[in-house]
């Protein structure tokens, strides 16, 4: 271990619980304490508006859907293209008590952490249903069958009466320790609540990945009959990922309908599974940190995207319709500039950056 | 000598201050209004004209001065049929401090419905969808809602058609604007409209009906009552006609008030981007596209004064 706990500039490991520590030096400690601080701090300095509020929001729950889907695609190599079904099942769970109980029903409105932790268990247990045939297909066929859960998921929810059709199912605003919560703190509350959501969440997945499950997981994405020589058993590893994948994806699928305060089906869709499909792979696959980042620039890129499509909407003659193809034309050149120039993602720009400044003030 | 300084200044002051505010009030005041609609996605080919239309409507307004010094500064946000960009928009139409808002899909109508009560806001959609009236004070249909639009429809097939009961499809929008009047036409039915829906056809993307359209045909369908925009339509009628179910169209004179409304609702000249009741008949070629305008009583609460406005 180096004798300078802050400033590590070399690799001083002489054990496997030295390689998996948490932080490797003070600095790194101490810059991610100050950066949790920040966020938690920056809201009573500034005041956003309630737009940009709940686009910070909606970043954080997509934070939480990508650790998920991370787990799944990730570090357990298995491509999921159902993930917004998985949301959908979380944010489902917490409008079927509204369609049963009622909107405002106490469970609802003061039970709501409870409300989360069972959507998330519901995702688990659909994503371990869904996972069941990772156990025994592979590759496209395996993407093919988690498309398949979307199509059910989504056929599903349009046609039951019990789930309104598709249509928003309501959700009214809950109570905290002050009372029932108006608009003007609605999207700060669940900021609040969402961070350490993703705080949790980001610590779990860490250290997941530093116990022989987290281990396993990469073991099989890299080689499951190597995996299986190994004594591990591949098949369950599979089913254990997507259950874990839709727990975050559950979790998330509350989120969403306690902040949004409603669910219809088309936050849900075959589309959102891909965006976040694209989420993770800007990202960056495999990687805890590309988790954060991938939400983060696809979200503001859907922001700049809408205005210049919105500006291209009033020029362009209507008839051609090509300020509608604006936004998945970006989509699809962005997915295929990372996957052609950068397809360890964002993430990887992050690792340059932080291996630079490691090694400063000593360059190799 | 101070004394005359100080009054000097206080006067001064005080006649700035009228001043200003008379050439305020002379001056008029601003209604900030917002419009979220599909300018692009789903349904832009309806919503993209209604967009320039609103525009052009509000520039009328302020250029003929209808409101006198008064002014209406209406912002216009694309919202691709989505309702999170809806909520979005809505979000920061109330930042900027609207005091009347205009929606557009179904399915953000009735998902911010909670919000425009508990807002006080009073909202005009482009959707005239009956639920959006449901447990909702501060929406307002300027029109009769679809499924009235879609009952008028029905009754009209059933007082012209000669012969028995008429046998009538229903081809939808994949969406609620779409099933809304569904459950109302069949109520109709089941309340005694002497009518039988044999399908309710909720279309996709399709270039082609030919099938459809034959397949309705061999189950003896005599009418399509349709309830979708007007591409899918389109498609439906152009295959229709090279099926030599050639059709014929007639329209309905312009707004009429049922003399049993006691409420006068102004008409103004508004862009409806979507027409309920394209109805086709088979296999005798009509087509009849048709609007029934009926008004719906606003309710009380529409002159409340809004907090703080």
């Amino acid at each position: 271990m180096s004798t300078n706990r802050w400033l590590a500039t070399g690799n001083y490991f002489t054990s496997y619980q030295d390689e998996q520590r948490l932080f490797f030096t003070h600095l790194d400690r101490t810059i991610l304490t100050m950066f949790l601080l920040l966020l938690f701090v920056w809201p009573l300095l500034f005041t956003l508006s309630n737009k940009y509020m709940l686009v910070i929001d909606n970043i954080l729950i997509a934070v939480v859907a990508i650790i998920g889907l991370n787990i799944v695609t990730g570090f357990a190599g298995l491509i999921s293209i159902g993930h917004a079904a998985f949301v959908g099942i979380g944010a489902y769970t917490v409008a079927s008590f509204s369609r049963t109980l009622g909107d405002s029903h106490v469970i609802i409105t003061h039970a709501w952490p409870l409300m989360i932790v069972l959507s998330g268990l519901t995702g688990a247990v659909f994503g371990a249903i869904v996972g069941l045939p990772a156990m025994r297909l592979k590759h496209l066929y395996l993407a093919i069958a988690t498309l398949s859960f979307q199509m059910i998921f989504t056929w599903t929810i349009n046609f039951l009466e019990f789930f309104n059709q598709g249509q928003t199912i309501s959700i009214s605003r809950v109570f905290w320790f002050t009372g029932k919560l108006g608009r003007k703190d609605h999207y700060l509350f669940w900021y609040y609540v969402l961070l350490v959501v993703v705080v949790l969440s980001g610590f779990m997945v860490r250290n997941l990945l530093r116990t022989r499950y987290g281990r396993c997981l990469s073991a099989v994405r890299d080689n499951d009959r190597a995996a299986d020589a190994m004594g591990m058993h591949p098949g369950l590893t599979k089913v254990y990922a997507f259950g874990l994948a839709g727990f975050f994806a559950g979790v998330a699928g509350a989120l969403h309908a306690y902040v949004y305060r409603g669910v219809g089906f088309e936050s849900f869709t075959l589309h959102h599974s891909i965006t976040y499909l694209a989420m993770a792979i800007v990202g960056g696959l495999g990687t805890l940190n590309g988790s954060f980042w991938g939400p983060a620039a696809i979200i503001t890129l859907e922001l700049q995207v809408e205005t210049l499509a919105e500006h291209a909407g009033q020029i362009l003659p209507s008839t051609w319709n090509l300020a509608t193809a604006l936004k998945p034309f970006s989509f699809g050149l962005v997915i295929v500039l990372f996957l052609m120039f950068e397809p360890r993602g964002i993430a990887n720009w992050w690792r340059i950056v932080r291996s630079y400044t490691k090694l400063w003030p000593f360059r190799y | 000598m101070e004394n005359r300084k100080r009054m000097t200044v206080v006067l001064s002051l005080t006649l700035i201050f009228i001043v200003a505010f008379t050439f305020q009030a002379q001056a008029g005041q601003t209604y900030k209004l917002g419009l979220s609609l599909a300018i692009t996605g789903p349904t832009s080919d309806a919503g993209d004209p209604y967009s320039k239309g609103v525009e052009d409507y509000f520039n009328y307004v302020n250029d003929m001065k209808l409101l006198g010094d008064d002014k209406i500064d209406c912002t216009i946000r694309d919202d691709q049929y989505k309702t999170d960009i809806t909520k979005r928009n809505f979000e920061d139409f109330l930042d900027q401090g609207i005091v009347f808002y205009l929606n557009y899909s179904t399915g953000s109508t009735l998902a911010l419905k909670k919000d425009f009560d508990e807002e006080k806001m009073p909202t005009i959609p482009a959707s005239f969808h009956a639920g959006n009236l449901v447990d909702s004070s501060y929406i307002f249909l300027p029109i009769a809602s679809y499924s009235a639009q879609a009952i008028g429809l029905a009754e009209y097939v059933v007082n012209n058609h000669k012969g028995s009961t008429p046998k009538v499809a229903m081809f939808i929008h994949p969406s609620a604007f779409g099933r809304g009047p569904v459950s109302d036409v069949e109520k109709a039915v089941a309340a005694g409209l002497d009518m039988e829906i044999v399908e309710v056809v909720e279309h996709g993307k399709d270039l082609d009906n030919t099938a459809m359209l034959k397949r309705l045909n061999s189950k003896g369908v005599q009418y399509v009552i349709s309830q979708t925009i007007q591409s899918p339509v389109a498609t439906m009628l152009k295959d229709a006609s090279r099926l030599g179910m050639v059709a014929k169209t007639f329209g309905e004179p312009p707004p009429t008030l049922s003399p049993r409304s006691p409420v006068q609702v102004r008409t103004p000249s508004w862009p409806w981007p979507r027409s309920t009741g394209v109805m086709i008949r088979l296999p005798t070629p009509i087509i009849t596209p048709m609007a029934l305008w009926w008004p719906r009583l606003l309710p009380k609460s529409f002159d409340a004064p809004r907090p703080g406005a």
